[in-house]
């Protein structure tokens, strides 16, 4: 039996319960675990709120994004790093996706609205030192429009056939925003193969197996 | 008169038994997805690809496709939803090879 996860389901409400329907209806859906994430200015917060879940029973962990725009995000990341937390970077250029590669983050986030490739064999050769992975966010593919989807899924497409070539693992993540944006994790896999062209087995992989080792290596849970 | 076609060519049936949460009814889905799969796979995509609504009641549907086909109707009825901007959710309950087993379950599940 295979144990789904998803590393990312927003948090912009730091009201309990709302969080507690959120992660039922993950459950119900068949997920083992989910990740609760945040921007850093919200850590503290959503790592108090996870606590609180996990002692209920829930299993959850504290996930967090950054946004790296510029040099000047670096600096808060060297303190981050020492938390134990699952720590994604979504690079918005191929500068700062050259510099994400070689910190120590769990994942690199591909962007969905952009003009240029960000990932390229270089940036892969250095992921795969660091054994890190390649997240894809579904919802924001789903919710783009007609031209971004059709720009974003050619070179996403590019990218994953990059880092597949250099054996890095792929990882496919919701990304939802609110409870009805919480995918099934049967439809996620199917996603993932279609728009990604990703074998069968390596789809349910990235939402499985993949994610569940990252977390293992990690202990977040 | 029935047309005879090689067993290999006819790709293997497959039923989707899916529960549909909030603002939504099995025939608007099947309706949704119908477009979404023109709009994802284009007119040549679309043709060869199988997506009947076979059963619904109340929650429940159950949809017929091939194996073949599987992800990307998935594809197209998510995709459907998320463009519609109705508040409604997929679940897929399971995937069987007859719509005899798929009632078997719902029959389990009491649905």
């Amino acid at each position: 039996m295979r144990k789904y996860v998803d590393l990312k389901v927003w948090s912009f409400s730091s009201n309990v319960n709302e969080l507690r329907s959120l992660i039922d209806v993950g459950v119900e859906m068949g997920f083992w675990a989910l990740g609760i994430t945040c921007y850093p200015e919200k850590l503290e917060k959503t790592q108090e709120i996870v606590k609180k879940l996990t002692s209920e029973g829930y299993r959850v962990f504290t996930s967090l994004e950054i946004e790296l725009l510029s040099p000047r995000a670096l600096r808060i990341m060297s303190k981050l790093m020492k938390k134990r937390i699952f720590l994604s970077i979504k690079p918005l250029s191929l500068e700062m996706a050259r510099r994400a590669v070689k910190l120590k983050a769990s994942s690199i986030v591909l962007p969905i609205n952009r003009n240029k490739l960000i990932f390229d064999s270089v940036c892969a050769k250095e992921l795969l030192k660091r054994e890190g992975a390649v997240e894809i966010h579904l919802v924001d593919l789903l919710k783009s429009e007609e031209k971004k989807l059709l720009r974003a899924i050619r070179m996403i497409r590019l990218e994953v056939q990059i880092a597949r070539k250099y054996g890095i693992p792929i990882i496919v993540s919701s990304g939802a925003t609110r409870e009805i944006e919480l995918l099934d994790p049967i439809i996620m896999a199917s996603i993932a193969e279609t728009f990604l062209k990703i074998p069968k087995e390596a789809a349910l992989n990235s939402i499985s197996d993949y994610p569940c080792s990252l977390l293992e290596k990690g202990g977040f849970i | 008169m029935r047309a005879k076609i090689p067993i290999g060519l006819i790709p293997r049936k497959r039923y989707v038994a899916l529960e549909l949460k909030g603002e939504l009814d099995a025939r608007r889905l099947i309706s949704l997805g119908t477009k979404a799969v023109q709009e994802l796979y284009g007119i040549l995509g679309a043709s060869g690809l199988k997506m009947a609504l076979k059963y619904y009641k109340g929650s429940i549907a159950i949809i017929e496709t091939t194996n073949r086909d599987l992800p990307k109707v998935l594809t197209a009825l998510s995709f459907a939803l998320f463009r519609s901007g109705l508040d409604a959710q997929l679940k897929v309950k399971g995937v069987y090879g007859t719509i005899k087993k798929c009632f078997q379950m719902l029959k389990r599940q009491n649905l």
